[in-house]
């Protein structure tokens, strides 16, 4: 395209005063040895001119609806956060816990027994939670800590959506196993509480010790201390009445009950909140 | 880093001397403050396009309402892709396509017969009218996607890439687009032996 008709495409422009000084000065350049070109400027002004005129003159109405509260404000920050988390979470953490969900599938199938996905689903959990967060599992972490989002956000958010999909997962695994067995009708608040409590402890537990020994210290002592409460529960209380220590041989059989696993879930994740604050300062400091 | 540890989250804020960026940015976390500034800014530029695309008054409040309650529920949709005025403009132009396709009858199409009968009618006077009114008539004669490029680079101010956004077209279609209403407007000023430099 030569000069001449590039800057053709350009007098529209010019006229409505929206050229880049660069592009601006090229045009009034040529312009001043141009008559074709002039004429043409002469056409766009009148266009201009009568589209400005026109509709200036319109008036706006009044806005109708002038909201004054905004409702959906909380969720819709809350949505974008998690939103933005999932792709700085680890991939391997989605695909591990669909991978071992699904061979747990499959070894209940064999043995006949759906509790295998119940036991199976707090280590799974407990695996993926402990790689959420620190600068090992994210490397943009710093930067992602710059934002105005807090720390305590990004954790929650990360904590939401792992814990969020393991719970879908083993849901998901334990109705297909009831549907296959055409036991579906034993499923109840009881059942889920039963594999939910011990998932959201020992998510917690893992959370909690990744925080303050690493992602591989804390998978590792999570799953010692939690193998350690199911072989040896009944030895470790008897021995706690034997030693005269009756009240924490009484907490560690209320341990026992999903309503304390989930309390105690609760306590360590706003431990992990605390801890997530005093290690974004001394990331950040 | 600790004075941005520190840092409050509400700083004083004047709408006045914000970008329409920081506008949206602020109406996402529910300032209406912020909302009443871009409707002051945007607000008549608006209206005057959904009132080019409609051609009624009533449809044109009524888009334009909406186009502002979708401002103040989904501003956290706008990712700075392109300028804050040309996704203002697509809003009202969607609301506009969505409308024509509710009811046909009352389409672009429609409206571009109206401007044929118009036109004819008027002919009759044209010898009679001064310069301004023979453009506005020769305006009048266009058709309206071409009559909405000239509105969108004269009135609205938009550069070629972002009435592409807006129209959700190609780049090369406006080019088109606005050589034809070009050669248009120039054919029916001729015509009529009102352009002598032509």
């Amino acid at each position: 395209m030569n000069e001449h008709k590039k800057i053709k495409e350009l007098i529209p422009f010019y006229a409505a005063g929206i050229l880049s000084d660069e592009e601006r000065e090229r045009v009034a350049q040529h312009l001043k040895q141009c008559a074709d070109c002039r004429a043409e400027l002469e056409l766009w002004q009148s266009v201009s001119r009568e589209i400005r005129t026109s509709d200036q003159k319109l008036q706006a109405p009044a806005l109708r609806h002038i909201p004054v509260k905004k409702p959906s404000r909380h969720l819709w920050k809350a949505w974008y956060i998690l939103r933005s988390q999932v792709s700085l979470i680890r991939t391997e953490i989605w695909v591990s816990s669909a991978l071992v969900s699904f061979i747990g599938i499959i070894v209940a199938l064999l043995f006949e027994n759906i509790k295998v996905i119940y036991l199976l689903a707090p280590f799974i959990s407990a695996a993926g939670v402990a790689y959420i967060y620190g600068l090992k599992n994210d490397p943009a972490l710093e930067l992602t800590l710059a934002t105005p989002v807090s720390a305590q956000q990004i954790l929650l958010a990360r904590l939401a959506l792992v814990f969020g999909y393991n719970i879908l997962l083993t849901f998901s695994s334990s109705i297909l196993l009831l549907l296959i067995n055409g036991q579906v009708a034993q499923l109840s608040w009881a059942v889920l509480l039963d594999w939910m409590a011990p998932m959201a402890f020992l998510s917690s537990l893992a959370l909690f010790f990744s925080l303050l020994w690493g992602s591989v210290n804390a998978v590792v002592v999570t799953y010692a201390l939690w193998i350690m409460r199911g072989i040896m529960p009944k030895l470790t209380i008897s021995w706690l009445y034997s030693a005269s220590l009756p009240t924490l041989a009484n907490f560690l059989k209320d341990l026992e009950t999903p309503s304390h696993l989930l309390l105690i879930s609760a306590v360590l994740i706003v431990l992990s909140l605390w801890f997530t604050d005093k290690k974004k300062i001394r990331l950040l400091g | 880093m600790q004075a941005e540890r520190t840092m409050p989250r509400n700083f004083i804020f004047d709408p006045s001397s914000s970008t329409d960026e920081e506008l949206l940015r602020h109406i996402t976390r529910g300032n209406s403050l912020a909302f009443n500034c871009l409707y002051e800014r945007y607000g008549q530029r608006l209206y005057a396009y959904a009132l080019r695309l409609t051609e009624n008054p009533a449809q044109a409040e009524d888009i334009l309402q909406e186009c502002m309650l979708i401002v103040w529920r989904k501003s956290a949709t706008y990712r700075g892709e392109g300028s804050a005025k040309a996704w203002l403009l697509s809003i009202i132009r969607n609301k506009c396509m969505q409308l024509f396709r509710q009811k046909p009858t009352e389409s672009i199409e429609g409206s571009d017969l109206d401007f044929a009968d118009e036109a004819i009618s008027m002919e009759k006077d044209l010898s009679q009218q001064d310069e301004r009114s023979r453009v506005r008539e020769a305006l009048q004669r266009l058709s309206p996607e071409h009559r909405e490029v000239l509105e969108l680079v004269f009135y609205q101010g938009l550069n070629q890439k972002e009435i592409a956004q807006v129209c959700r077209c190609p780049l090369g279609t406006v080019k088109s687009r606005l050589s034809y209403a070009r050669q248009q407007l120039r054919g029916i000023l001729t015509r009529d032996g009102l352009d002598n430099k032509g």
